[in-house]
């Protein structure tokens, strides 16, 4: 079995498909998070089981592969097309569209706060 | 040996810009030392689908994890110490968030006594916060009935959008003061700089400029006005002559490898709360066995990193939150002492904006990543864009033991000593963090949460703080005794060398400290050109 059969599996079990979200195997995240985990953590993936057994046994690892692996996954265009479909006008990098509002909001009228003149 | 010049400035961050480019256009000449180099914009993680990876590798606040090539190791386990070192310095990875300190923060010695009265008020540095302001470009709303009377911001605020409405309702609801952000971040065309456009990727630096990343903005302007700028420039020690005046500094020049000895009149450092007091202890000599003007040990100690705890708190309505600035509302409600509370100081909240999908999936924010398996996709569809977070962050108690020291183990790349940071918060912070959770729960509730992660940083049982602030370990103070510098940042044993950046705070009040560091930074170098224009030799 490869680092990438091993994170795959996990990755199944993390991430599956649903609720109009691909699953993450069906993306390419897989190659994504083989370059970026380091050896230690691929190491373990090796030995790693189900994701629930991992998790078990192996917390700090599991704890960064899945960090790493929602990071991957929500950066993959068709996650980004899932998160459109939501109802989000939601960019795939910050720049350059950014999300523009030029709006003026009227000042609060509240009245309240206060501060401690300098002794 | 280049030639003598009128003034050296060491470090390239918000304080050296600032007092470079404020000297050299009096028609001073500046050079300006730092150990980085240049940021390029267009290697901002903005501009790729994995910007929220890169915060946490090669663009983290945190040297430790980014271990850039320009940077020094940072020990110790219990900060995660924010800094970069490179030209614009913190600026690269701040969120530009500019409150002020209030007149209260100036005098805690008086009010309370557990910390120092600054040997300055409010009321004298307030002209130089409207100065700052203007160069830098600042957005905000004048009239806060929460602070002192201001005139109006070089900018309108920015827009509170759905987000910033919702949180200011849950305010409203409990009866407590908000007020739009002040934010150095401009929203509307400024000085030749584009309007913030509200990409939401505030804690990366901005590559537009339209926040003050100081490379972008001010940075071109200072070498317009004649600032000599040497990059690459890692100064491994301040010297003094014979009279124990400061004569200048030797630095690596990192290309070459050659050291180069930059003399001049004046030496400001600008190395902020740890490489100014590592700059300062690695300038050890048989005259100055402890460090250079640290003859009273006071030299790294009293670090300030602000009191820290959080929540994100998700509502049913789609607030959008990942779009905009990362600031949207103030709140100054629990900003002042009130001893009925059981401790002193006080806290302010700063409530912003959320994150991206994927800062939404790993808990960037809360610590709580979501639940993966088959629950996963409902639970980001009903959380993503329905959350906003508040920080309470307060004043903690400037205590000795907090400090950074040499490591006697770990050195950079150029063979200094590394610097050491220990800081553990005293039981006054521990308690207004613990309140501080309280008041986040029932914002939380105001807002009709249905959901709320809070974040009290402990890790295994410590608390160890994101130190987005590093401060107070040169502080300025009236008495030699118990400070480094005096009100203008003199250092005390050392004529002609200033100290003036984030280390120069006697208390770190309850509010983000850069619009501080500029204002402090202009009085100082207005101070030097006073001197100058008088003839007189800077004391």
């Amino acid at each position: 079995m490869t680092e990438e059969d091993a994170l795959a599996g996990l990755v199944g079990d993390l991430l599956p498909g649903g609720a109009g979200f691909p699953g993450g195997c069906e993306t390419g995240m897989v190659g994504v998070l083989v370059r970026r985990l380091d050896a230690g953590v691929l190491e373990r993936v090796m030995f790693a089981g189900d994701a629930a057994e991992f998790e078990q046994l192996e917390p700090a690892a599991f704890g960064e592969v899945r960090k790493q692996a929602y990071l991957a996954y929500y950066e993959e265009p068709a996650v980004i097309a899932a998160i459109r479909a939501l109802g989000h006008p939601y960019n795939d990098a910050p720049l350059p569209e950014g999300y523009p509002d030029e709006s003026i909001d009227p000042a609060p009228s509240h009245g309240r706060g206060m501060w401690v003149e300098a002794s | 040996m280049p030639d003598h010049v009128d003034v050296l400035v060491i470090g390239a961050g918000a304080s050296g810009v600032v007092q470079a480019l404020t000297l050299a256009e009096a028609g001073l000449r500046v050079v300006c030392l730092d150990q980085g180099g240049w940021t390029d914009p267009a290697r901002h993680p903005h501009h790729g689908g994995d910007f929220v990876h890169r915060r946490g590798t090669d663009w983290s606040p945190e040297p430790a994890v980014r271990r850039g090539v320009d940077d020094y190791p940072v020990e110790g386990g219990q900060s995660h110490a924010l800094m970069w070192n490179g030209v614009g310095g913190s600026t690269n990875v701040y969120a530009a968030l500019w409150p002020r300190l209030r007149p209260s923060d100036f005098c805690k010695g008086r009010e309370h006594g557990l910390a120092p009265d600054w040997p300055i008020s409010y009321a004298e540095l307030a002209p130089y916060y409207d100065a700052a302001d203007a160069m830098v470009g600042v957005s905000g709303l004048a009239g806060d009935p929460g602070m002192p009377p201001r005139g109006a911001y070089p900018c309108r605020p920015l827009p509170l959008r759905e987000s910033g409405r919702a949180i200011a309702a849950g305010f409203d609801k409990l009866g407590w003061h908000w007020w739009p952000m002040p934010v150095g971040t401009i929203s509307e065309p400024y000085q030749g700089r584009a309007a913030c456009n509200g990409c939401g990727n505030c804690a990366s630096g901005c590559p537009r400029g339209s926040m003050a990343k100081m490379s972008v903005t001010l940075w071109p302007r200072a070498l317009a006005a004649g600032v000599e700028l040497r990059t690459g420039a890692r100064v491994e020690r301040i010297e003094t002559g014979r009279d124990g005046r400061v004569t200048g500094a030797v630095y690596v020049d990192r290309a070459s490898g050659v050291r180069v000895r930059q003399t001049a009149d004046v030496v400001v450092l600008a190395g902020n709360g740890v490489g100014t007091p590592r700059l300062l202890l690695l300038s050890e000599s048989a005259r100055h066995p402890h460090g250079l003007a640290n003859g009273n040990d006071v030299v790294g100690r009293y670090l300030l990193h602000h009191t820290l705890v959080a929540a994100e708190i998700w509502v049913e309505a789609p607030i959008r939150s990942y779009m905009g600035n990362s600031g949207a509302v103030i709140s100054s409600e629990f900003a002042e002492t009130n001893a009925a509370r059981g401790f002193v100081n006080g806290f302010n909240f700063n409530a912003t904006r959320m994150g991206p999908a994927g800062a939404c999936a790993t808990g960037a924010f809360s610590g709580r990543p979501a639940p993966w398996g088959g629950g996963h996709h409902e639970w980001f569809a009903r959380h993503f864009g329905h959350s906003f977070g508040a920080f309470a962050i307060g004043d903690d108690l400037p205590q000795a033991s907090n400090r950074v020291t040499l490591s006697a183990t770990v050195r950079d790349g150029d063979g200094l000593a590394a610097a050491e940071v220990a800081y553990v918060p005293h039981a006054n912070d521990l308690a207004m963090m613990r309140f501080g959770i309280e008041r986040l729960r029932e914002l939380g509730e105001s807002v009709g949460a249905f959901d709320i992660a809070v974040n009290d940083y402990m890790e295994g049982g410590v608390y160890r703080t994101p130190a987005w602030h590093l401060l107070g370990t040169c502080r300025m103070g009236a008495d030699p005794e118990t400070s480094v510098v005096d009100r203008w940042h003199r250092a005390w044993e050392v004529p002609g060398l200033y100290v003036c950046d984030g280390s120069s705070f006697a208390t770190g009040g309850v509010v983000n400290p850069t619009s501080t560091v500029t204002a402090l930074a202009l009085r100082c170098a207005r101070h030097i050109l006073e001197v100058a224009r008088e003839g007189r030799v800077a004391a």
